[in-house]
């Protein structure tokens, strides 16, 4: 036991923050270090912990991790051995800022704070050099760190940015040739040219709501303009584009509503992820059926219900119904529709959600924060 | 289009939609070319259709940039090293009189493409058989492996692709002539394919005219090839 710890010593005495201080100095303090061995993945502290220790790694490793967006860990890095980590809270003494967990079986030398200040009146100059060197490296390393994270996400948005013009630029080229095929097929009686100019109109159909999607999924969830409208104003948008459009293909419409109250949505978009699930369950209804939209508050949320009575979505493909190009039953959808709904309900903070019984019918759920009590 | 093994990119989104968008792009430019043709039309119809052509190619332009963004092969054309080379060697085109019509095999799961490619190909002189998936493709060639002379193959299917389709193609008959049709194919995926002996590759949208032209050249090619102009065939370089 006694050479066991002898040999942690020796290399604790190897860390950095010790580098060019006497042997005779460091056997003074080696008493008040103590030496922990963990095992893989066990917990140093966690973020918020009060700090009272910092710790020299002797051997293995250690990963120091924040908890970012959604709760979810974030590796920030990782201590080899013969460094220390921790220093921060003795020197504030404010509470852990991150998490520190042993990435593999790890032995540590603790040291407290009265000891750490006994080292630092012991060999102050060496003491703060040393200190001050590792303490740089790492601030230039999370530095560097976060340099590459922000072009990152700036390359990102400016791809995002390039597309969208790119698309922009299809349209007017698309628009045209509509014209020039409406007008030579509104100048013929030879059917054999109307075919032909049906074809080029369903081709350009394609395009144009292909760059259109592609144009909302590249959007994603920024430059959201939200307005305050009630649900009956949402019920006259979708009644002028896509509700009337029901009584032709046999599909009876019934609404329930049970909440008549406010939304914040961005209207334009939100009405085009309202038509397109009404695109879908006309589409899941060729011979007719009942398209029900209901509004409820439920808690302090507002639900949006669209469900339909027509040939419901195999169970294998409900699960990744929101990733792009996973289409059901279609031959020409652009296969982006759902993907875009989820993006665009998720930039209202709100959810979608669907359940569909195969043979049966299908419900899409959104829902949205409530509103702000009326004033 | 349903494709099985849906993806959660938007990198992958880009591309499947800037394929599509070629793809629509080439039966715009299929059928406005086959209006011209039967059109009598009247005065200042002339206006109409360079109208059309200008933006089909602008759009095609735009289209261009999207795949260069995508990431795709920036190649217009390609062909298989060999078939280059033949092709070049070449003064000029001979005029094409085939002992016996040719007999082309064209594989693309958008119908509309397949009535304006059986239209543009047969108006040419060939005789086509058309295929609407790489199923159907298959079921034809295995049949008579010997009956076709070229394939026009696309790329984006759904549950077997132009890639997989041309892999069983080769294992039935290794020296089958396949040309491939596709608005979007990345450069790594295109060299691999030539490197397995495929004869070329053409990028969506393409002019009626053009599409006549490269499936000629390559079947002179392979003509020529076949009757020992150049030592060994269209066989995989590795």
């Amino acid at each position: 036991m006694s050479s066991c710890l002898a040999k942690a010593f020796d290399q604790l005495a190897q860390n950095r923050l010790f580098e060019g201080i006497e042997s005779d100095l460091l056997e003074e303090i080696a008493p008040d270090v103590h030496v922990v061995q963990l095992n893989t993945g066990e917990v140093i502290f966690r973020e918020g912990d009060p700090g009272d220790l910092m710790y020299l790694v002797g051997e293995g490793s250690v990963k120091i991790s924040k908890s970012g967006r959604g709760g979810q860990q974030e590796t920030l890095g990782f201590i080899q051995s013969g460094n220390f980590f921790g220093e921060m809270a003795l020197l504030d003494g404010e509470p852990r800022s991150a998490m520190a967990t042993a990435a593999e079986p790890t032995l540590l030398g603790t040291v407290d704070e009265s000891t750490f200040q006994q080292i630092l009146e012991l060999a102050p100059s060496r003491l703060h050099m040393n200190f001050l060197r590792s303490v740089s490296e790492r601030l230039r390393s999370v530095n560097s760190h976060f340099i590459t994270e922000v072009m990152r996400t700036e390359r990102l948005s400016l791809v995002g940015a390039m597309a969208n013009s790119i698309i922009h630029d299809l349209k007017n080229p698309i628009c045209i040739i509509r014209c020039c095929t409406d007008l030579i097929a509104g100048e013929s009686n030879d059917p054999r040219l109307l075919e032909l100019t049906s074809m080029a109109d369903k081709a350009v159909d394609g395009m144009l709501a292909m760059t259109q999607e592609l144009l909302d999924y590249a959007r994603g969830s920024t430059s959201l303009s939200c307005e305050t409208v009630s649900i009956w104003r949402l019920l006259d948008e979708l009644n002028q584009q896509s509700l009337r459009l029901l009584p032709g293909q046999n599909i009876q419409f019934a609404k329930n509503i049970r909440y008549d109250g406010n939304v914040v949505v961005d209207l334009a978009r939100f009405i085009r992820v309202l038509c397109n699930l009404i695109k879908n369950a006309r589409e899941a209804m060729p011979s007719g059926g009942i398209l029900t939209i209901t509004t409820d508050l439920v808690g302090s949320q507002v639900v949006i219900r669209i469900s339909d009575t027509g040939v419901g979505i195999p169970p294998e493909i409900v699960p990744r119904l929101f990733e792009p190009f996973v289409t059901h039953g279609k031959s020409h959808g652009t296969g982006l529709g759902m993907a875009i709904a989820k993006s665009v309900v998720t930039a209202h903070q709100g959810k979608i959600s669907v359940s569909s019984v195969h043979g049966s019918g299908t419900t899409v759920d959104i829902r949205l924060p409530g509103p702000y009590p009326q004033l | 289009m349903e494709t099985p093994e849906g993806s959660t990119h938007s990198g992958d989104a880009e591309k499947k939609a800037t394929s599509e968008l070629n793809n629509l792009l080439e039966i715009i430019s299929g059928t406005s070319a086959a209006i011209e043709n039967i059109w009598a039309g009247n005065d200042g119809s002339e206006k109409y259709f360079s109208m059309l052509r200008t933006s089909v190619d602008r759009a095609a332009k735009v289209t261009a940039q999207l795949v260069e963004h995508a990431g795709g092969s920036d190649k217009k054309v390609l062909f298989h090293p060999e078939i280059a080379a033949l092709a070049r060697g070449r003064k000029k085109a001979p005029p094409s009189t085939p002992f016996r019509s040719r007999q082309l095999l064209v594989v693309d799961d958008e119908p509309m493409a397949l009535v304006l490619g059986k239209r543009i190909l047969s108006e040419a002189g060939f005789e086509v058989t058309t295929a609407q998936s790489g199923f159907e493709c298959l079921d034809l060639f295995r049949k008579q492996p010997h009956h076709f002379d070229l394939i026009l193959l696309d790329l984006t299917m759904p549950f077997m692709d132009g890639e997989e389709t041309f892999g069983r193609l080769r294992a039935i008959r290794p020296d089958v002539v396949v040309l491939l049709s596709t608005g979007f194919i990345a450069q790594e995926r295109l060299d691999r394919m030539l490197a397995a002996g495929m004869a070329g590759f053409l990028r969506k949208p393409h002019r009626p005219d053009e599409l006549v032209a490269h499936v000629r050249s390559v079947l002179e090619s392979v003509k020529m090839s076949r009757a020992g102009c150049v030592v060994g065939s269209l066989a995989p370089s590795h």
